[in-house]
C-alpha cells in the first residue's frame, strides 16, 4: 500500500513540486494549502503515513496543528519545511520546530533527494 | 502580587536569561570558538550535503555573508571544518565537519544549558519549554492577570 502523506503548503508552486517528488517516488499526497484544510484531511482519514508541514503559513504557523498532533497522533511523524518569514530566521524557525515535535527540518529551497531521504527517515 | 512587582519579576527574568547564556559562554572559556561559530558547527552537524554552504548557512542565521564567511574561515584554520569546491560550479564550496570539529561540537556550552533544563522537574521542564516557544513566536498567548 502506498506511503499517504498529508502535505500543507500555501506556495501553490512549490506546493505542486512537491507533490511531484512525492507521487513520483509512490506515495499519494493529500494536500492542503492551510491549517483549517489539513484539519479537514486530518479528520476525514485515518490513514495518514506522514506528515510535511509549512511552518510560516500567511499570518498563521504550524505550532498549534503540531501540538495538537501530538496530543491526538502521537505516532505520526512530522517533517517541518520553511524558508522563514520575515519576522522569523530559520535558526529560530527550526528550534521551534523541534520543541514541537518535529522528526526533521529541511531549509527551503531543498532538493529532491533531501527531500526523499528526510521521508524515508521519518517512515523509519 | 501588585503590577510594579510583576513587571520587576518579568525584568529579573530577562536578565537572568541574558545571565545564564552569557555566563554559559565565558564559563567554557570559548574565547577560542565564538557564538557564531558554535551556531555554524551546529548547523554542519544537521544539515545535508547540499545546503552546507555559505549562501544557505548565511540567511539561515539571518546574517549577512561577509561575518558567516569569515567565521568559516576561522573556523578552517582551526581545522574544525573543511572547505570543498563544488564540482559543477566552482564558485561554491561545500563546507563539511571534520572529525575534530565533530570532537568540539561535544563541547558546545549550549548543551549545558540544555542539561540544565533536562534537570527540571518534569512539570517546571515543559512549562519553560512551551514558555520559551511563545517569546520566540513573539505572540501572546496568555492574557496579563487584572489586579
Amino acid at each position: 500500500m502506498a506511503t499517504q502523506i498529508l502535505l500543507v503548503e500555501d506556495d501553490p508552486a512549490v506546493r505542486h513540486l512537491i507533490v511531484q517528488f512525492l507521487q513520483r517516488d509512490g506515495a499519494d499526497v493529500h494536500e492542503a494549502e492551510t491549517l483549517e484544510q489539513a484539519r479537514t484531511i486530518l479528520s476525514d482519514r485515518n490513514d495518514i503515513n506522514l506528515a510535511i508541514l509549512d511552518f510560516w503559513l500567511g499570518n498563521d504557523n504550524a505550532v498549534g496543528l503540531m501540538d495538537d498532533l501530538r496530543a491526538d497522533l502521537a505516532g505520526l511523524p512530522v517533517l517541518i519545511i520553511s524558508g522563514g518569514n520575515a519576522a522569523t530566521d530559520l535558526e529560530t524557525t527550526q528550534a521551534i520546530a523541534d520543541i514541537s515535535g518535529a522528526v526533521a527540518f529541511l531549509q527551503k529551497p531543498f532538493r529532491k533527494k533531501d527531500l526523499l531521504s528526510a521521508v524515508a527517515d521519518a517512515l523509519g | 502580587m501588585t503590577s510594579a512587582n510583576q513587571d520587576k519579576a518579568s525584568l529579573a527574568a530577562a536578565v537572568l536569561l541574558e545571565r545564564l547564556i552569557r555566563d554559559t559562554y565565558t564559563a567554557r572559556h570559548s574565547s577560542e570558538i565564538q557564538p557564531l561559530q558554535w551556531s555554524i558547527l551546529r548547523y554542519l552537524a544537521r544539515s545535508p550535503e547540499d545546503q552546507r554552504q555559505l549562501r544557505r548557512i548565511a540567511p539561515f542565521l539571518n546574517l549577512t555573508p561577509s561575518p558567516v564567511a569569515r567565521a568559516i574561515t576561522t573556523l578552517a584554520q582551526r581545522g574544525l571544518v573543511t572547505q570543498r569546491v563544488n564540482n559543477t560550479d566552482s564558485r561554491i564550496k561545500t563546507i563539511s565537519l571534520t572529525q575534530l570539529g565533530l570532537e568540539a561540537l561535544s563541547q558546545d556550552p549550549i548543551v549545558d544549558v540544555a542539561t540544565r533544563i533536562d534537570a527540571l522537574p518534569e512539570s517546571e521542564r515543559q512549562d519553560f519549554i512551551r514558555s520559551v516557544r511563545t517569546l520566540a513566536l513573539g505572540t501572546s498567548y496568555y492574557p496579563k492577570p487584572v489586579d
